[in-house]
């Protein structure tokens, strides 16, 4: 019965962040710099879907406009925070995340080739479009350099995520040498970029970030139980009939083409990687059957109420990297004194 | 007979309107320039060093005039004036070379200075675009033998082909390119006759930066040139101390700028606030230009009325002496009342029509910022927005802003005809172009007939 009631509580706890989400989805099309009430933009959302008639300004902030970003919130949040908890699940680290593996390092390089050099890595393309797939690719990079460096010598994950931290720290001095002998127009969209803003996110964006997140998080959520096994060590899981190593290899590629499909278009939005699975741990426990949609909807939920603060702070917003960083870590510091156990494991 | 009449009467005709649109007739060439001469012994404070100023050094010694009033007369600035300063005002009168001159300019902390230059200025070293460019106007690009930065190929083609590339960049001059400097300095037979900046670029003169300069007893001269009416004065004195062609070049180019500024005053300026066209400024296609910045007092001086000062919501958010980025292309989205949206941008010349249609729709309103075109960030104000080139000279800026601000009674060819009279004037960024090569003032049509 109490095993039953707990796995309630967890139910309870993915449908609940769930709600609050959808429910801040509905409330952040409302916030931003231009003015309309919270019935009106509803009104305009559901007139667009009906074909109704709308103001032709509502229409073009609350559909053009907010209804896109929203729906990136609620991606970005979902997939980071899922990322956060493969990454964490794969090394046995409550540090891991898309920043300390370099994943954001790589696509911060990509992006400032593109907005500081001009670079393109396909020279066809140029503008925001070159900016995505440059971070895109770069960011898989410290990835494929970690795999590959474990696979021609044997490595444990505390190795791994050394490895990543290198490549981390190799990506930022190439960065930074860049954004040195940058122009302040582009020296401003560089830092604009690094420090992650949903504001990127249109209607263009959505097909690629939506099929990825989904994809990703259904297949992660299907290896949950592969995922457990890691708990039990590289030996442990080789007594269940498992190999670690081709676990990690696996779930790692598919976090990070997840988070790279996410950053890329978002810049890098820090924070809710690292301690969205935190939270959601201490709440539904380390399975990963429960620990992945629990992140995924805190995630989503935090994302976008975090943006929609973002939306109404500064002169005429701020980037919700910030806002994440600025909320999330006092927040979770917060949680992590209310708590009597270990969060981790 | 009737022909020669029709004849007569056209040469008339066409006298009395050059007479008329050059603004001085018979008088002094000079008359309408309210730029004043940054140099010392310019006892009058106007636009040049002449007779009118000994015969006032004269007064003073003579005990009928005041130094109090007259301060600039003060020639070697050493607090008195006596013989010294006549003999060398007479000097500066002559022209003669080698003759050391008092130029007033600012100092690092932004206060007034007076620094020892040699004349005629040679072998000068420039830094931050908004100080570059002047000296180009005032053809001085065959004297500089070094600069930091040149980011415009044809606007900047004048410097000197064998000046030096020190290898800065438009934000900062690195310990390297500083070396190269210095390098530079230590290589010519005479030294670097001036070292040449605009005040928004003096955090580059350190400390110790300073201290170099002092000790290779290179003057270093700092002017606000941001701003249109700054500008002015900037290209005047800097071509004084070039001298020859230079300087009545110099000449010409303030007397047709200051045309400018008093065709705007003579229209707008009896107008109340509230009867003046209000705008918004914004630089690098998404920054708002705040209050205080110098994109705004050049489009005040056109006689504009910040948007800031009628809505006191803009007015607060974008208070300060910089720009802020839109964050969001909702930024404007509760300002659609303000009459004009003036978007300054730095765009080189020289242009084909395939590559001005290019820029127009590609650099321009198309321009990716954030995902969004940057026209997306103006919607509701399209028709109202203008993109002006903010490296034309400062009163072909004024000219175009007039127009945007005041269409009826500045209309496009007018601001053209501006345009045209500073590329015939010959001063060098200009030289080979048309109205039509020069992306001056870019409005909304001039995208949709791009787009067609």
């Amino acid at each position: 019965m109490e095993y039953r009631a707990t796995n309630r509580r967890k139910v309870a706890f993915v449908i609940l962040f769930a709600a609050i989400a959808a429910g801040a989805f509905f409330l952040t099309l409302s916030f931003g710099v231009y003015d309309i009430s919270f019935s009106d933009s509803i009104g305009a959302f559901f007139g667009h879907l009906a074909g109704g008639y709308v103001d032709p300004t509502d229409d073009h902030y609350i559909w053009d406009v907010r209804t896109p970003r929203a729906i990136g919130a609620i991606l970005v949040g979902a997939g980071l925070s899922v990322a956060g908890v493969v990454m964490q699940n794969d090394f046995k680290n409550p540090l891991a995340d898309p920043y300390t593996l370099g994943i954001s390092s790589g696509a911060f390089l990509g992006a400032t080739l593109s907005l500081v050099l001009g670079i393109s890595l396909i020279p066809a393309l140029s503008g925001n479009t070159a900016t995505v797939v440059n971070a895109m690719v770069f960011s898989l990079f410290p990835t494929a350099i970690i795999i590959l460096v474990a696979r021609f010598r044997r490595m444990t994950p505390v190795a791994m995520i050394l490895t990543g931290i290198a490549v981390m720290y190799l990506f930022s001095s190439i960065t930074q040498i860049i954004l040195v002998s940058a122009t302040a127009e582009s020296l401003s969209d560089a830092y604009q970029w690094r420090v992650g803003s949903l504001n990127r996110v249109t209607w263009d964006s959505l097909p690629v970030m939506l099929a990825v997140d989904v994809v990703m998080i259904l297949l992660l959520w299907l290896l949950s139980g592969k995922l457990n096994v890691m708990y039990a060590g590289d030996r442990g899981a080789q007594t269940l009939g498992e190999t670690a190593q081709r676990i990690r290899v696996v779930t790692l590629v598919m976090a990070s083409l997840m988070t790279a499909c996410m950053v890329c278009y978002t810049g890098t939005i820090g924070f809710i990687g690292l301690v969205g699975p935190h939270v959601a741990r201490i709440f539904v426990g380390s399975n990963n059957r429960y620990l992945i949609p629990a992140s995924a909807a805190f995630g989503a939920a935090f994302v976008i109420l975090a943006d929609t603060v973002a939306k109404v702070s500064g002169a005429n917003g701020l980037p919700v990297g910030v806002i994440c960083s600025m909320i999330g870590g006092p927040l979770f510091i917060w949680i992590l004194i209310r708590q009597r156990k270990s969060a981790w494991l | 007979m009737i022909v020669a009449a029709a004849v007569v009467v056209i040469v008339v005709i066409a006298a009395a309107a050059a007479a008329i649109t050059r603004g001085g007739g018979d008088g002094d060439p000079g008359e309408s320039i309210a730029s004043q001469l940054q140099i010392m012994g310019n006892a009058n404070d106007d636009y040049t060093i002449d007779d009118k100023d000994m015969e006032i050094v004269d007064d003073i010694i003579a005990g009928t005039k005041s130094f109090t009033d007259y301060p600039l007369a003060d020639a070697n600035n050493d607090g008195k004036v006596d013989a010294s300063d006549k003999q060398l005002l007479q000097d500066i009168i002559d022209r003669k070379s080698g003759t050391v001159l008092r130029v007033m300019c600012l100092d690092t902390s932004g206060n007034n200075t007076v620094v020892d230059v040699e004349y005629p200025l040679r072998n000068v070293v420039t830094y931050a675009t908004n100080m570059q460019l002047p000296v180009l106007y005032a053809n001085g690009g065959q004297y500089i033998v070094g600069y930091f930065t040149s980011s415009y190929e044809v606007a900047e083609g004048s410097i000197n082909p064998a000046a030096k590339d020190l290898e800065g960049s438009s934000r900062e001059i690195s310990d390297a390119s500083w070396t190269l400097f210095t390098q530079l300095d230590a290589g010519l037979d005479t030294g670097v006759g001036a070292f040449l900046t605009d005040y928004s670029a003096v955090a580059q003169i350190t400390a110790s930066r300073q201290a170099d300069l002092d000790a290779a007893g290179i003057p270093l001269i700092i002017y606000p040139s941001a701003n249109a009416a700054d500008e002015i004065t900037t290209v005047l004195t800097l071509g004084f101390l070039f001298g020859g062609d230079c300087e009545s070049l110099a000449v010409e180019y303030a007397q047709a700028s200051w045309d400018v500024v008093n065709a705007i005053d003579s229209v707008v300026g009896d107008l109340s606030d509230s009867e003046k066209t209000t705008y918004i400024s914004c630089t690098m296609w998404i920054y708002i230009c705040e209050g205080d910045s110098t994109y705004n007092t050049t489009a005040t001086d056109a006689g504009g009325n910040w948007y800031g000062n009628v809505n006191s919501g803009f007015g607060s958010t974008y208070s300060g002496d910089g720009s802020t980025k839109m964050q969001s292309v909702e930024a404007l989205s509760n300002y659609q009342d303000v009459d004009v949206v003036i978007n300054n941008r730095s765009m080189d010349w020289g242009l084909t029509a395939d590559e001005m249609r290019d820029l127009i729709i590609d650099d321009c309103w198309e321009k990716d910022r954030d995902g969004y075109a940057v026209k997306d960030y103006f919607a509701g104000l399209e028709e109202n927005m203008y993109f002006v080139n903010n490296i034309l000279p400062g009163a072909v800026k004024l000219a175009y802003m007039a127009h945007i601000l005041y269409g009826d009674d500045f209309s496009m060819e007018w601001a053209d005809g501006i345009l045209q009279q500073f590329i015939d004037m010959g001063t060098a960024p200009l030289e080979g172009q048309t109205v039509d090569s020069i992306p001056a003032c870019i409005d909304h049509s001039d995208y949709l007939d791009a787009k067609a």
